[in-house]
C-alpha cells in the first residue's frame, strides 16, 4: 500500500485515536502509522491543540451564574409539588376507572336482567363479561407460568 | 457546586452549552433547559445509571431546540449560519484574549450538526456512545462527523489566522 493510499485510511481514525475511542487494533495501526509517517503525526498534533483550545474557549464560554443554578436546585427539589402531582393524577385516575367501571356495569346488568330487550344484545352482554373474565384468566395463567419458569427472575442487572 | 444540591445540576453547564450551541447563543437557551431538567424527572422511565441519565437529559435539551429551530425554521437551512457575525455581547468579555476569540469565532462559521457533536465532545465529555445516543445516530458515524467536525473548524482558525496575518 502506498503511503499516500494509507494516510488517507488513517486519518479519519485520527479523531477517535485523540480522544481513545478506537478499538485495539485500529489504535495499533495508527499508533504504527504515525511512526513513520509526519504528516500525520503533525496533523494529530494540530487536532490536539484544536481540542485543547476549543475546551477552553467552550468552559469559560459557557456562561452560566449560580443564580440560576440555584433557582433550578429549589424547582428541583420542590417536594410538595412533585408529590401532589403524582397523588392528583392517582386519584383522577382511580377516580376514574372506579366510576367508569361502575357505570358500565350497571348498564350491562341492567340491560342483561331487562327480559324485554331483545335476545341478542342481552346475549351480547353476556359474552362481553365472560371474554372479559376468560382475558383476565387467562393473562394471569400466563403471569404465573413464567413466575415459575423464568430462570432470570433472580439476576439483578 | 454545593455538595447538597441535586446531582444533576453538575451538568447544567454542559446542557446549557448545547443548547446555546444549537440555538445560536439565544436567550431560550436557559429556558429549555431548566424545562428540560422539569420534564425529564416527570419520566417515570428514567434510567437508573448516572450516564444514562446525562444521555437522556442532553437528549431533551437537544430536542426542545430543535422544537424550538423548527418553529423559526431555520434547521433546514443551517447553510445560513457560516457568515453569521459573532455578536459580543457584554458577558464574552472574555474574548480578549484573541486566540480563544478566533476559536469562537470559527466555531459559530460551522454548522449546526458539527456545533452540537463538538459541545457533546469536548465540553459534556461523553463518550462516543453516550454522543450517538443523544444524536440518534451510529457510533461510526459520531466518530467521522466529529473528526469532519475538528477538522472544519481547523480549517477555520486557519483561515482567521491568515487573515490576521495579512492586516
Amino acid at each position: 500500500m502506498s503511503k499516500a493510499i494509507q494516510c488517507e485510511a488513517i486519518e479519519p481514525l485520527l479523531s477517535g485515536f485523540l480522544d481513545d475511542e478506537l478499538s485495539q487494533s485500529e489504535s495499533q495501526r495508527v499508533a504504527l502509522h504515525l511512526k513513520r509517517c509526519e504528516k500525520c503525526s503533525a496533523l494529530l498534533a494540530e487536532l490536539e491543540t484544536v481540542h485543547t483550545d476549543l475546551k477552553e474557549t467552550l468552559h469559560e464560554q459557557s456562561g452560566h451564574t449560580a443564580a440560576e443554578i440555584e433557582q433550578l436546585d429549589k424547582l428541583l427539589n420542590d417536594k410538595p409539588s412533585k408529590w401532589l402531582g403524582t397523588t392528583a393524577w392517582l386519584l383522577v385516575i382511580l377516580g376514574a376507572l372506579v366510576v367508569g367501571g361502575y357505570a358500565i356495569w350497571e348498564l350491562g346488568l341492567a340491560l342483561w336482567q331487562d327480559t324485554s330487550q331483545p335476545v341478542w344484545l342481552r346475549a351480547s352482554i353476556a359474552a362481553l363479561y365472560l371474554g372479559f373474565a376468560g382475558l383476565f384468566v387467562m393473562v394471569l395463567r400466563q403471569r404465573i407460568k413464567s413466575l415459575k419458569t423464568d430462570k432470570y427472575r433472580k439476576v439483578k442487572l | 457546586m454545593k455538595s447538597d444540591q441535586h446531582p444533576w445540576l453538575q451538568w447544567y453547564p454542559g446542557a446549557l452549552a448545547l443548547a446555546r450551541q444549537i440555538l445560536n447563543g439565544s436567550d431560550e437557551a436557559a429556558d429549555i433547559v431548566q424545562t428540560a431538567y422539569l420534564k425529564s424527572f416527570q419520566n417515570v422511565r428514567l434510567p437508573n445509571e448516572a450516564k444514562a441519565q446525562r444521555a437522556w437529559l442532553l437528549k431533551v435539551v437537544r430536542n426542545a431546540c430543535i422544537d424550538v429551530l423548527r418553529g423559526q425554521k431555520k434547521f433546514a437551512d443551517s447553510e445560513q449560519n457560516t457568515d453569521v457575525e459573532v455578536d459580543c455581547s457584554p458577558e464574552q468579555s472574555w474574548l480578549q484574549d484573541s486566540r480563544k476569540q478566533r476559536v469562537h469565532q470559527a466555531l459559530t462559521a460551522l454548522p449546526i450538526d458539527m456545533r452540537e457533536i463538538l459541545v457533546l465532545r469536548e465540553l459534556n465529555e461523553l463518550a462516543y456512545d453516550d454522543i450517538a445516543k443523544v444524536l440518534r445516530i451510529e457510533r461510526g458515524t459520531v466518530m467521522s462527523r466529529l473528526h469532519r467536525a475538528r477538522m472544519a473548524l481547523r480549517k477555520k482558525l486557519q483561515g482567521l489566522e491568515n487573515e490576521r496575518g495579512e492586516v
